[in-house]
């Protein structure tokens, strides 16, 4: 997010934008044959692919800060994610504590650009934040996955790999972003590995929300919804 | 700012936290798919003990209604279809004797066959009747409804009692005895025997029942293979009569020889409590 580099410049870069177009692709064939939370999570993958088009014509066309793309995209992914977990809960507590996170979100966003971290910078702050909530959130799905215990193995289940993918991706991007936070406060370059590490991850979860849109896919073509 | 700034450390901490990370996360997943199993093998279980509970109050309910016909029939038979022929040989007893020989071998005839009616209704009768059979007890249930066989004059009986009898659970005993009297009627009707051989062994902590005919045999294959047919039907209750009563039910048969039926009943076993 904070170097400038081209979209297949290197392996990192590459896998993350080939492991995104296969879920864009998936998402595509897919969308109109799958249950609600995961037609929000195939439109939330297009969104991210456009987002990351977008950061690259503002890099190189514009020659601009990219940043100011991911100042907007983080509150939209976070709004997005926001309403699967509202699908997936089917609860109204849930759905309204869901609803404010978002409100608080947004607003500590604006504070954030206004006070802390500029429209030119990363805006790491909010990246923690929204780590954070879809870390908790992600464990109250594993609980109420514990809770209605189907037939079948929880390996075919859309959400347990949904809510697995989300703890992991989230949980790395609260240590990468911690890390990155901590060394550009002190003045240091973070080392380039986490930003890499960080693409690796992301290409990974991507990979996995088309898992997810196939499985569902194949739950509802055998009956089971 | 730049990339010389990185040093070791950075890089080893990070290594590390991640390392700490990535460990703690997949142990978590890992549990929780564990867990998962776990409750999903007990829900399976709890299922299948529900359904073979049901099944079993169901076949328990179904026993109580047959058995309840069953005496009532008895009871019909005693009271009323007895008490006719009774009335009937009463009157044939009262007829004078007459003169011509021929008519009277005719009448004498007659009160031999309303007395054998009398005595076979009786023997059905009393083998339809829960409380006698529950009174009798098992094993001198089998003597009589052998005894009535042999009666009818078209198979030879034999009972074997090896070890010192004991009894169990009347309900039980009951149950047991209407598996081995289909096991009877099933000779009787189909077997194409004329030898019927019971063997009663009491020598071990249970009690082995074994019905052995000398018939044409039956082709026991249908049976594994999800046969629905009345006859797999039949042996089928005879089956799931005995697991009521927590006793095992085996069946073998070599065509052209006859069919062997066990029955080994647990002397302590309460088949899950539904049936003492």
């Amino acid at each position: 997010m904070g170097i400038k580099r081209a979209m297949f410049s290197d392996f990192y870069h590459t896998s993350y934008y080939l492991l995104l177009i296969i879920g864009v692709f998936v998402s595509l064939v897919f969308i109109s044959k799958i249950s609600r939370p995961y037609k929000v999570l195939c439109v939330l993958i297009v969104v991210t692919f456009v987002s990351e088009l977008l950061a690259k014509y503002v890099s190189f066309t514009l020659k601009s800060n990219h940043n100011i793309v991911y100042h907007f995209f983080v509150v939209i992914e976070y709004g997005f994610y926001c309403l699967i977990f509202h699908y997936l809960f089917k609860n109204i507590i849930a759905s309204r504590i869901l609803l404010s996170s978002f409100i608080f979100l947004l607003g500590a966003e604006v504070l954030n650009t206004i006070y802390l971290q500029s429209i030119k910078r990363s805006n790491t702050n909010i990246l923690i934040l929204e780590a954070i909530f879809l870390v908790v959130c992600s464990l109250f799905l594993f609980k109420k996955q514990r809770e209605k215990i189907n037939y079948k193995s929880v390996l075919l289940e859309p959400v347990f790999w949904f809510s697995s993918a989300i703890l992991v991706y989230y949980s790395f991007n609260t240590l990468i972003w911690g890390i990155h936070s901590m060394k550009v406060y002190n003045l240091q370059r973070p080392p380039i590995i986490i930003y890499d590490i960080n693409l690796l991850l992301s290409g990974m979860l991507y990979l996995i929300f088309s898992v997810v849109a196939l499985l569902d896919f194949r739950r509802i073509k055998n009956g089971l919804v | 700012m730049n990339e010389n700034n990185i040093n070791s450390s950075d890089v080893l901490f990070f290594a590390f936290a991640g390392a700490v990370l990535l460990i703690t996360l997949f142990g978590f997943i890992f549990y929780f798919i564990y867990s998962y199993n776990r409750k999903q093998r007990e829900n399976l279980t709890e299922q299948i003990n529900l359904k073979t509970q049901f099944s079993q109050i169901l076949l328990q309910s179904q026993l109580e209604i047959q058995e309840q016909t069953l005496k009532n029939i008895g009871e019909e038979i005693h009271d009323n279809i007895g008490q006719v022929l009774s009335l009937a040989k009463l009157n044939l007893n009262m007829l004078p004797t007459v003169s011509d020989e021929a008519t009277q071998q005719k009448i004498t005839n007659t009160k031999e066959l309303v007395s054998k009616a009398i005595v076979d209704l009786r023997g059905l009768s009393r083998s339809l009747d829960t409380d006698f059979i529950q009174d009798l007890g098992l094993q001198q249930a089998i003597e009589y409804e052998l005894d009535m066989i042999r009666k009818t004059g078209t198979h030879n009986t034999v009972l074997e009692v090896e070890g010192v009898a004991f009894r169990f659970d009347k309900q039980k005993e009951l149950i047991a005895f209407r598996i081995v009297q289909e096991v009877f009627n099933n000779i009787i009707k189909h077997a194409k025997a004329n030898k019927i051989f019971v063997k009663a062994n009491y020598e071990t902590d249970n009690l082995q029942l074994t019905v052995i005919d000398n018939g044409q045999g039956v082709d026991l294959s249908p049976l594994n293979e999800n046969d629905h047919s009345s006859f797999g039907l039949g042996i089928r209750n005879m089956h799931n009569r005995a697991k009521l009563i927590g006793a095992d039910f085996n069946m073998s048969s070599t065509l052209g020889k006859g069919t062997e039926v066990k029955i080994i009943l647990q002397k302590e076993n309460n088949s899950n409590g539904t049936v003492k």
